[in-house]
């Protein structure tokens, strides 16, 4: 019966098809980065530093940039970032001043994270004087991030019932603690998951980092946001171009270990937002 | 004057404290909004100041690119058609096969497959391009050149393709959205009237779904045609007008790493030129993205009512 | 404006002149009336009439919907409520309000109950407040054994009762309810009115209902309002039984809807 009735649908058997082939797109894509990364990547690979020689070659350095960059790109734009949506939702009228900001943030969130690049050197490296340092791509990221970040933590709290708050009003709560004690709780698995999302995106932006002008050979780990520029994404693209095969394996072990972080990073948001919700209920 | 009231705290402080907390979240809307708008600023001042020495119509039907030639040349139209060409080659691979993805994962996929497919989905959409772009130029090209000897080093075909794999999840994702707002006794009514569920599927759910299936494609061309470092590993940095997916090509985005790459100093036209392309990407994809958020909040405006 | 004057010694709030405005839409068109400490009024009217309007200017809780423009006047107990120097969120902790939809806070019971007191800085004895506003609606015997239980895993009546147990523990003087049992089955419905009038003599209740008869059963006074308009006010058995306006009597005979 079952088998009778898929052979006369050709659209259920196309579609199947499809979701096959892209899985199995994605089991390729997989199979090459650990393919690739297996041939010479050893533990050196991991304490070591990058340099122009294969023997030794590590990505220390490059690790511990993106570290910076995320911590920078956290403390940047996380306050700021949902401190403006709680402002815009919950104290600001909603007027077309507030429409228009909204609108803008959403579209700019979908703008190429390149573009980004070309104004942060404009602005942080140039401008203002930083150079092609940690702390200029630190804020490039934080203004790629920002638009993000305001969406999500909008779209989380705006999900909060209306009920909630005109109770928690009605029983004459202030703004505050309307927001810190009914609208938070209640958005907060909504924002960390959304932030994750907007850092994801952040963590692996290799482009607007490139625009800024990144250390290529670096041979020690950053100490201070004033240390030239280094990062996963950009040691990935700066070995992928070259044409050793060395250099193609050691961008694969660089690029399992961008995305074992991401993975960390979002596991822990996971664990974060189970929490929440577990507590908001 | 009330008899019975329930008071600790003094009115005054708590007031206080109101207004400060007032105020800082106000502090972070203008930071936030200065911010975003000094990116605008930038962007408008660095591409008027070029397009004040170069004019607009040189710069859109010139056909040779070469910003940092000593003789520079800026027609942008190899960077737009390389564009088009990255976005619609990639389109053709990851439209048909995300959205009938979506339409497996609503209608015929069981609950656990469903969950498996949506996690490897999930997963995808969070790798870094430059990942991507190391598996283009490092895997499909050479497969390709396996398949086609022709096939140059830096080839249009397998950015296309790896763009395509890119944006897979995003248009697996926001189309299965769109499905999921189409109400199920819609298509209950379709069955019940003895149509045969393929076509239920495509009279019924597809039509229903199709604002929201737009827009999936619009937010997902948008993010194509933006991508930067596939394209820039695998398909080259050299602009030019080429028709063969097998030759490489710059793409707009493409073209502003370049800006890391070499000097150009604050204030040249060649600087500036930067920002012109940043500016004509800019616009581009913020148009395509609002056309497809326009969709979205329609489409589910409507299925809301 | 022939505002018909309530039959009222002492009145607790006093409206003169109130209108309400969205934008251009015109919510409450000059609405004059008096509610009389310790009574229970109705207010009864088709719905779109401005019930849940008039309600929330008693509390100040229209200028937290955008675009909300009020004029005219509201006194409570001699204060004008909109006056300069008035604190919106002190008038809400006097003057408090159960809403249509059960709104519990997703907390415990006990936390839903301690959130009023709480905001407005209660040092005393909350176990106790606690106990004594559970019990008065019903609702201490129910679920005494385990304060910590989600409120949210209450019944539908059992969470209205809560909301106005959470509504009392700030001592209010006045109770606006805004259709507190249309969301509830006619058992939970007769629960929450009898508690209603068992509250009756110690606080001043204002109702807003669909419901006439629930206002006939329950109200001392009923003001119909139809169409932002105040078209009648007067003790709820001569409205009932005698109405002046040939609309009123349209609407309690359910010839208009």
């Amino acid at each position: 019966m079952t088998r009778h009735k898929r052979r006369r649908d050709p659209v259920g058997a196309a579609c199947r098809v499809a979701a096959l082939a892209v899985l199995s797109g994605f089991l390729v894509f997989t199979a090459y980065l650990g393919f690739a990364a297996s041939r010479g990547v050893g533990i050196d690979f991991l304490r070591g530093a990058s340099s122009v020689a294969v023997d030794g070659t590590g990505m220390g350095p490059a690790l511990a940039g993106t570290l910076w960059l995320l911590l920078l790109t956290a403390v940047l734009a996380l306050p700021i970032g949902i401190g403006t949506a709680i402002y815009l939702e919950e104290y600001a009228p909603r007027t077309r001043v507030t429409a228009v900001i909204e609108s803008v943030a959403a579209n700019l969130a979908g703008v190429p994270s390149v573009i980004y690049g070309i104004v942060g050197l404009a602005l942080f490296v140039r401008a203002l004087g930083m150079g092609p340092t940690i702390l200029a791509g630190g804020c490039t990221l934080a203004v790629l991030a920002l638009p993000g970040v305001i969406v999500t933590s909008r779209t989380a709290i705006r999900r909060v019932p209306e009920g909630l708050r005109l109770a928690a009003y009605g029983l004459g709560a202030t703004r505050w603690q309307v927001v810190r004690n009914q609208i938070l709780p209640a958005a907060g698995s909504g924002i960390v998951a959304g932030c994750c999302a907007a850092f994801t995106r952040t963590a692996g932006a290799a482009a607007p980092l490139l625009v800024l002008g990144t250390a290529t050979y670096m041979s020690f780990a950053p100490q201070t946001p004033a240390h030239p520029l280094t990062s996963l994404p950009t040691q990935i693209f700066t070995w992928a171009t070259r044409s050793q095969e060395e250099f193609a394996a050691l961008a694969a072990g660089a690029a399992i270990m961008l995305l074992l972080l991401l993975l960390i990073m979002n596991l822990i948001s996971a664990l974060v937002v189970r929490r929440l919700s577990g507590a908001a209920r | 004057m009330m008899a019975r009231r329930v008071s600790g705290a003094g009115t005054a402080s708590r007031a206080a404290g109101e207004r400060l907390v007032a105020h800082v979240l106000l502090a972070c809307t203008v930071v936030a909004v200065v911010t975003l708008a000094a990116v605008l600023a930038v962007l408008v001042r660095e591409a008027g100041m070029f397009f004040a020495d170069v004019s607009p119509w040189r710069f859109l039907t010139e056909i040779t690119w070469a910003p940092a030639a000593a003789e520079p040349r800026f027609g942008v139209l190899p960077l737009l058609v390389g564009t088009a060409q990255i976005g619609v080659g990639a389109a053709v691979f990851a439209l048909p096969a995300g959205l009938m993805t979506a339409v497996y994962l609503h209608q015929y996929a069981g609950s656990r497959t469903a969950r498996l497919l949506s996690g490897v989905t999930a997963l995808m959409a969070g790798v870094p391009t430059v990942v991507y772009g190391l598996f283009a130029l490092h895997f499909v090209t050479p497969a390709l050149r396996v398949l086609w000897p022709g096939v140059e080093a830096f080839n249009a075909l397998s950015a296309c393709l790896v763009v395509g794999l890119m944006i897979l999840p995003t248009v697996t994702v926001l189309s299965r959205e769109a499905l999921d707002s189409v109400p199920p006794p819609l298509l209950d009514a379709g069955l019940a009237l003895g149509a045969p569920k393929g076509r239920v599927v495509t009279r019924v759910l597809l039509p229903a779904a199709s604002g929201g299936i737009l827009a999936a494609v619009l937010i997902a061309m948008a993010r194509a045609v933006g991508e930067t470092m596939i394209v820039s590993l695998a398909a080259g940095n050299e602009a030019r007008l080429t028709w063969s997916p097998f030759e490489g090509l710059q793409t707009l985005s493409a073209f502003l790493t370049q800006l890391g790459m070499g000097d150009a100093a604050t204030g040249t036209r060649e600087f500036q030129a930067f920002f012109a392309v940043g500016a004509v990407l800019f616009v581009g994809t913020y148009g395509i993205h609002m056309a497809g958020r326009m969709l979205v909040s329609r489409s589910v405006g409507r299925a809301g009512q | 404006m022939s505002s018909p004057a309530a039959p009222t010694d002492a009145p607790v709030l006093t409206a003169e002149r109130l209108s309400v405005r969205f934008g251009r839409r015109v919510a409450l068109r000059d609405i004059s009336l008096a509610i009389p400490r310790g009574r229970i009024v109705s207010i009864i009217g088709p719905s779109g009439c401005g019930k849940t309007t008039l309600l929330r200017c008693f509390n100040r809780m229209n200028e937290l919907a955008s675009g909300a423009r009020t004029s005219g006047t509201v006194h409570f107990a001699g204060m004008d409520l909109y006056g300069p120097d008035i604190d919106p969120v002190e008038v809400r902790r006097r003057i408090g309000m159960v809403f249509q939809q059960t709104t519990p806070f997703p907390k415990s019971v006990f936390d839903n109950i301690a959130f009023g007191p709480r905001a407005s800085g209660f040092t005393g004895d909350l176990q106790g407040l606690v106990e004594e506003v559970l019990t008065s609606v019903g609702l201490w015997s129910e679920v005494a054994d385990d304060l910590d239980t989600p409120a949210l895993e209450l019944s539908a009546g059992q969470k209205q009762r809560l909301c106005i147990a959470r509504t009392l523990a700030l001592k209010p003087d006045v109770l606006l309810l805004d259709e507190p049992t249309s969301a509830l089955d006619p058992e939970a419905t007769a629960r929450i009115e009898s508690i209603i009038r068992a509250l009756s003599p110690r606080y001043t209740i204002v109702i807003a209902t669909y419901n006439r008869w629930q206002a006939a059963r329950l109200s001392d006074l009923t003001a119909f309002l139809d169409r932002g308009e105040l078209l009648e006010y007067g003790l709820t058995e001569t409205l009932f039984t005698n109405p002046r306006e040939a609309r009123t009597e349209s609407y309690l005979t359910g010839r208009t809807q």
